[in-house]
């Protein structure tokens, strides 16, 4: 992941605001290229399958292109694009309620080649985990899906949601529990 | 902290890295003697680190340069809408205003409210059409229920919009600097009196059925 540090989302905001389009266009490439992963897996756990999380990312970054040069600094510029993430990953499933491909096609897609019996397993294993986490609800989901994102602290996971510190760790507890009592009901899954 | 649920959540903070020193050494002596903890904190690790590998997988394999030229192009067609729906507008409006009062100034009042209830005409019908087109479609409810959302979202900011417009044909009474003895002049005032009412029925009647409305089909 390639993180950005508070003095370059200043530096990044300021080339943003420039009157210079040139300047604009590669403040928005430098902060497409810097949360473009996180986006990914944020929309990828959020819809379920790759497709609508593609399209998820195309909405989210066509979102920030047109609200960058107006994004007042409130907040980390990155905790804003991650809140956009996640009202675009909501509005792709609201579209495609139950998803437009089968997980086996979207997630850990098999190569052409046999697969070893534990990468196979590891894909049944996410498969399984994929499966139980569309089964939460939106508040559950969100929450796993955001501190499973390397490096998000639970300060900057509070802020995305717009919640209290505290609020963040009984609510992520609460669905990591949810989680367990789906992945139970699903059949024979190792941890 | 004393019980499992408790302790559970301190798998979550350790986990994550929020655990301070004392009460991390409380739960690792917990989990030595805990096995529904220990049984948690493997879930716990288990699926966030199937989860981040599974999206490192397949960001991996991702063409980041097609997604942004996706991107750029949906951008480009967002303001060449932008751009049409201006035009448009613009060639409806100036020759409805030259047009209906027959050459009459262009800053003539009827001519004016006589162009935008015409263009509130089109627009109106032009989105119920587009709904029913949508609800046309076979088995495409969540399109529709995206659309619906996205219509209420538009119209609780246009009631907003709404009660500062209403104030316009006062501002026109002012620049115009008549009086209600003239026929314009009174007719300014009805309108002014009529769109006030009707801004203030949509702020306090409709606005809250639609954000109630919202609230029901939010996902």
């Amino acid at each position: 992941m390639t993180e950005l540090s508070p003095y370059d989302e200043a530096a990044l905001l300021a080339q943003a605001r420039s009157s210079s389009a040139t300047e604009r266009e590669q403040a928005f490439n430098a902060l497409f290229t810097a949360t473009r992963r996180d986006v990914y897996a944020l929309c990828l756990h959020l819809c379920g399958n790759r497709s609508d999380a593609e399209d998820a990312v195309q909405e989210c970054f066509v979102g920030v292109h047109q609200a960058l040069p107006r994004f007042r600094g409130e907040s980390r510029l990155s905790t804003w694009v991650y809140r956009i993430a996640l009202r675009s990953a909501w509005q792709v499933r609201a579209r495609h309620p139950r998803g437009r491909e089968d997980l086996e096609q979207g997630l850990g897609k098999p190569s052409d080649a046999p697969a070893p019996d534990d990468v196979a397993s590891a894909r049944q294993q996410t498969r399984q985990i994929h499966a139980a986490m569309q089964k939460l609800s939106e508040e559950h989901r969100t929450v796993l899906s955001l501190f499973a994102i390397d490096g998000l602290g639970h300060k900057q996971v509070a802020d995305v949601l717009g919640i209290a510190e505290g609020t963040v760790w009984s609510r992520l507890h609460s669905a990591r529990k949810r989680l367990a009592a789906e992945l139970l009901q699903a059949p024979a899954v190792a941890c | 902290m004393t019980t499992c649920e408790e302790f559970e959540v301190a798998v979550e903070m350790k986990l994550h890295g929020a655990l301070e020193a004392a009460p991390a050494a409380a739960l690792e002596q917990h989990l030595t003697s805990c096995a529904s903890c220990r049984s948690f904190q493997q879930l716990a690790t288990h699926t966030e680190q199937t989860m981040n590998l599974q999206a490192t997988m397949d960001s991996n394999g991702f063409d980041w340069e097609a997604m942004k030229n996706r991107v750029k192009s949906a951008v480009e067609t967002n303001h060449r809408r932008t751009l049409q729906r201006v035009g448009v507008l613009a060639l409806l409006l100036l020759p409805l205003m030259v047009g209906i009062n027959y050459g009459a100034p262009l800053r003539s009042f009827f001519s004016l409210a006589m162009s935008l209830i015409f263009i509130a005409v089109v627009v109106v019908a032009s989105s119920s059409w587009r709904y029913r087109l949508i609800r046309e479609q076979e088995g495409n409810r969540g399109e529709y229920l995206f659309r619906y959302r996205r219509d209420l979202e538009q119209r609780i900011s246009r009631a907003r919009r709404a009660l500062g417009v209403s104030l316009l044909p006062w501002g026109l009474l002012a620049w115009r600097g008549e009086g209600i003895d003239t026929v314009h002049g009174l007719s300014i005032v009805g309108l002014g009196v009529v769109t006030l009412g009707a801004a203030l029925y949509i702020w306090t009647v409709e606005r809250p059925r639609w954000q109630r409305q919202l609230d029901t089909l939010k996902p």
